[in-house]
């Protein structure tokens, strides 16, 4: 065996090769590292930047000095509230296709294929034209119209509001959930379905009785995956309801709100004096990482969990 | 059990019909088509507001629109008779106004009533444009104060200078200047109708017959051949009193940031992947992978924070260049959020090809990067091709970077160091201060349905092309 190695080895160049796979190597693995420093650059500067003003003062006060001083106390419980209305949406209609998908439907049919592709689909579409569509049909065609029935001539649900934003956001989620609910659910074994089917139980029991139950760990995840997507994202929310400054935070569901990444945005680029604020943006930065961090971390261990218990 | 097995025979227990079941099950059913129904009503109703720009509005929407210009504009007309009297001026000189500096514009109307622009320089015609838009559109300032002085009205378009090429933060001043020019050309407008009016009672019937005309020819125009010029022309130029919708620097631009983001971070992330499928050991992979998939978590508005603060600065110290944001920082920090695309699917890819392929290549001889490069990545490619095209999906409709960190000035140049505007950006930094039902706000929704269109394509090729081809060549080969 190793004499054959040698051997073919020194017949082709051992030099050269070994020089071309150091190299390839090495090329691919500095790409590695350039991603990994990326990574590493961007949450130190954050936390440099940002780690001073990290008081409990900052996290539970309103924005004071025409958003110069002050803490962000409303953007975090508007955040908190949107991302709440958003689940309750998108949750349950998530795991519903997601059961549909895994439970009902035959892989290959087309209606099937069909809703898999929009998933899919749904996954790529940008995220501003979800705030378009939110502005076009939630606002303008929905709310419009709801004023023009209930109230007419005043404009109550005609105009950007927490509502509509959670529900354009609702949709963005929509295939985060879906995709990690039916992975869940493709962990439940077969034989414990058959087991259950055998015994008498309809497919719904089947599905109530044992196919929730053993993905109930996937359904968390994916609510925390699409919490984390919603607290992040900021353009389908920029004309569906976020608002800079509130005097108060949102009382009822035609409200506007206070958003974290929002906030970011607007400290940043929109404020009349960006760099006197840098401070806080930085420490508003760090809360939304921190946020998104904590989310996407504990969906990993959850997952892996789950994982683990399929083994 | 109560029951004898005899008594019910097991062929009819599935079959028995429960009606509540049957409700609920249909109702699964249904509500899992919502996704496929959520993609037809997303494009119905960004589509539907874009629509005007080509079927033109309809009367019902007309009236209906309370802040449209077209309807203020008609009602006037109707009602005050002696406005267009201004109308028998047949060509205007604007001195020093126009959209370049030092620059004039002559506003020229011909027989037939077409209008059209030529930005002159000593004498040099620079510029030469229809502005088929100029009766029918003008922002909402314009109509408020029109509102209270109808003589002005038809003036305007011609008197007041364009506003030049606004970035973000320029915005807020630039327009309560454009307004302030605009009360100017109102009261100007206003003295002279009523000379006019005093002294020339004779072409009224004329001029009102021209103006008629041309109200006419404007409207028929702008369903028509005129869509095509106003789209394609080579300036970004909606807030102004002759709005244009030119948008070829938007094009541009995005091609710029999107193809910038592709050429630094696909190399990387395909690299990165083949290392980690191939070279790393095991512990080197257990950290690296979930690191770069922790890049996915990052917010959009953190990468675009981190952009704007952070690296513009360092780039432009140690580059040297004009602008400190433009399109090489909004490209590269682009790149930040479609890199972990690209590195997941690609070595989704990757670790996909069997097994037995790699044993076979080592087999026969070849070290471990020979069966990398000449073995696993070309089995792969259709894979790697799909994490691209994804990629630059998302490059292509991403907002929040492209808003903060690109500098967003509408620009036609191909250096790479100018500030630019792509087409997310601009939906997400006018849309908020647009009038409902303007043109403008049609337009931003026609961007958008365009941006649906164009991502809603690549992923039918990814869908139905490359992941079929990617499945023939590893399972099949």
């Amino acid at each position: 065996m190793e004499q054959a190695a040698t051997f073919i080895s020194t017949s082709k160049g051992s030099a050269k090769r070994k020089l071309y796979g150091n190299i390839s190597v090495g090329v691919s693995g500095f790409a590695a590292l350039v991603i990994v420093s990326i990574v590493v650059v961007i949450i130190t500067t954050v936390i440099i930047g940002g780690y001073k003003n990290f008081t409990w003062e900052f996290l539970t006060q309103d924005p004071t000095e025409g958003m110069t001083a002050g803490g962000i106390f409303p953007a975090i419980l508007g955040t908190v509230i949107m991302t709440m209305l958003m689940s309750v949406m998108a949750v349950p209609l998530g795991t519903v296709t997601a059961i549909y998908l895994s439970e009902y439907a035959k892989p290959d049919s087309k209606f099937a294929r069909t809703i898999r592709f929009a998933v899919n689909t749904l996954a790529s579409i940008p995220s501003i034209v979800f705030g378009l569509f939110g502005l076009g049909f939630f606002v303008q065609f929905v709310g419009k119209g709801m004023d023009d029935v209930f109230t007419p001539g005043t404009l109550v649900w005609g105009q950007p509001n927490i509502l509509w934003a959670s529900m354009t956001m609702g949709l963005l989620t929509l295939p985060v959930v879906i995709v990690s609910v039916e992975e869940a659910i493709r962990t439940v074994p077969r034989e414990v379905r058959d087991a259950s089917l055998a015994l008498g139980a309809t497919r719904l029991q089947t599905i109530r009785k044992i196919v929730i139950p053993g993905s109930l760990s996937g359904i968390l995840t994916g609510m925390i995956l699409a919490i984390s997507r919603g607290a992040g994202e900021v353009a389908p929310i920029l004309f569906t309801g976020a608002a800079f400054f509130l005097p108060q935070i949102p009382h009822a569901l035609t409200s506007q709100f206070m958003h974290l990444g929002y906030h970011i945005y607007v400290l940043s680029t929109q404020s009349a004096n960006v760099d006197k604020t840098i401070p806080l943006q930085y420490t508003t930065t760090m809360v939304l990482l921190l946020l998104t961090f904590t989310l996407n971390i504990s969906a990993v261990i959850l997952r892996s969990r789950l994982r683990n218990k399929l083994k | 059990m109560p029951q004898m097995p005899s008594e019910r025979s097991p062929l009819t227990l599935g079959k028995k019909i429960r009606f509540f079941e049957w409700l609920i099950e249909s109702g699964i059913r249904a509500l899992s088509f919502f996704s496929f129904a959520a993609i037809i009503l997303i494009f119905i109703f960004v589509f539907k507001e874009a629509s005007p720009i080509f079927f033109g509005k309809s009367e019902a929407e007309k009236t209906a629109a309370k802040d449209s210009l077209a309807s203020v504009i008609n009602s006037q007309s109707k009602s005050v008779p002696d406005t267009s009297t201004v109308h028998e001026k047949i060509e205007k000189v604007i001195k020093g106004k126009g959209a370049l500096k030092g620059t004039d514009v002559l506003v020229k109307v011909d027989e037939k009533g077409n209008r059209k622009k030529v930005t002159t320089n000593g004498g040099k015609v620079e510029q030469e444009e229809y502005d088929p838009f100029a009766d029918d559109t003008k922002p909402s300032d314009t109509v408020k104060k029109a509102e209270k002085k109808p003589a002005a009205i038809k003036e305007l378009p011609k008197k007041t200078p364009a506003v030049i090429g606004l970035s973000a933060k320029e915005k807020k001043d630039s327009i309560q200047k454009a307004n302030a020019r605009i009360a100017q050309a109102i009261k100007d407008s206003i003295e002279r109708a009523q000379a006019d009016a005093l002294t020339s009672a004779k072409d009224k019937a004329e001029a009102d017959s021209i103006a008629a005309k041309e109200k006419r020819d404007a409207q028929e125009s702008k369903s028509g051949t005129n869509l095509g010029k106003m789209l394609i022309g080579n300036t970004w130029q909606p807030v102004s009193t002759v709005p244009k919708f030119g948008m070829l620097p938007l094009i541009i631009g995005t091609l710029k940031v999107t193809l910038i983001s592709l050429l630094f971070g696909a190399p990387l992330a395909i690299l990165a992947a083949l290392f980690t499928s191939m070279f790393a050991p095991k512990w080197l992979r257990e950290i690296v992978k979930p690191v770069i998939e922790l890049l996915a978590g990052f917010p959009s508005v953190v990468i675009g924070f981190f952009a704007l603060i952070v690296m513009a600065s360092v780039f432009q110290d140690f580059f040297h260049y004009e602008f400190r944001l433009n399109s090489l920082v909004g490209g590269i920090a682009m790149s930040f959020a479609i890199i972990p695309i690209i590195y997941t699917i690609s070595e989704d890819a990757l670790t996909a090809v069997p097994q037995a392929l790699k044993d076979a290549s080592t087999a026969l001889g070849a070290s471990k990067w020979q069966t990398a490069f000449k073995v696993v990545l070309p089995a792969a490619i259709p894979g790697v091709f799909a994490a691209i095209i994804l990629g630059f999906g998302r490059a292509f409709g991403e907002t929040m970077i492209a808003l903060m960190a690109t500098g967003n000035a509408p620009l036609t140049s191909a250096n790479i160091l100018e500030p630019v505007r792509t087409f997310a950006a601009t939906i997400g930094a006018e849309m908020a201060e647009v009038v409902f039902g303007d043109q403008h706000y049609n337009v931003l929704f026609l961007i958008g349905s365009m941006l649906f269109i164009f991502t809603f394509t690549l992923n039918s090729v990814v869908e139905f092309y490359v992941r079929k081809k990617l499945m023939r060549r590893i399972q099949g080969l």
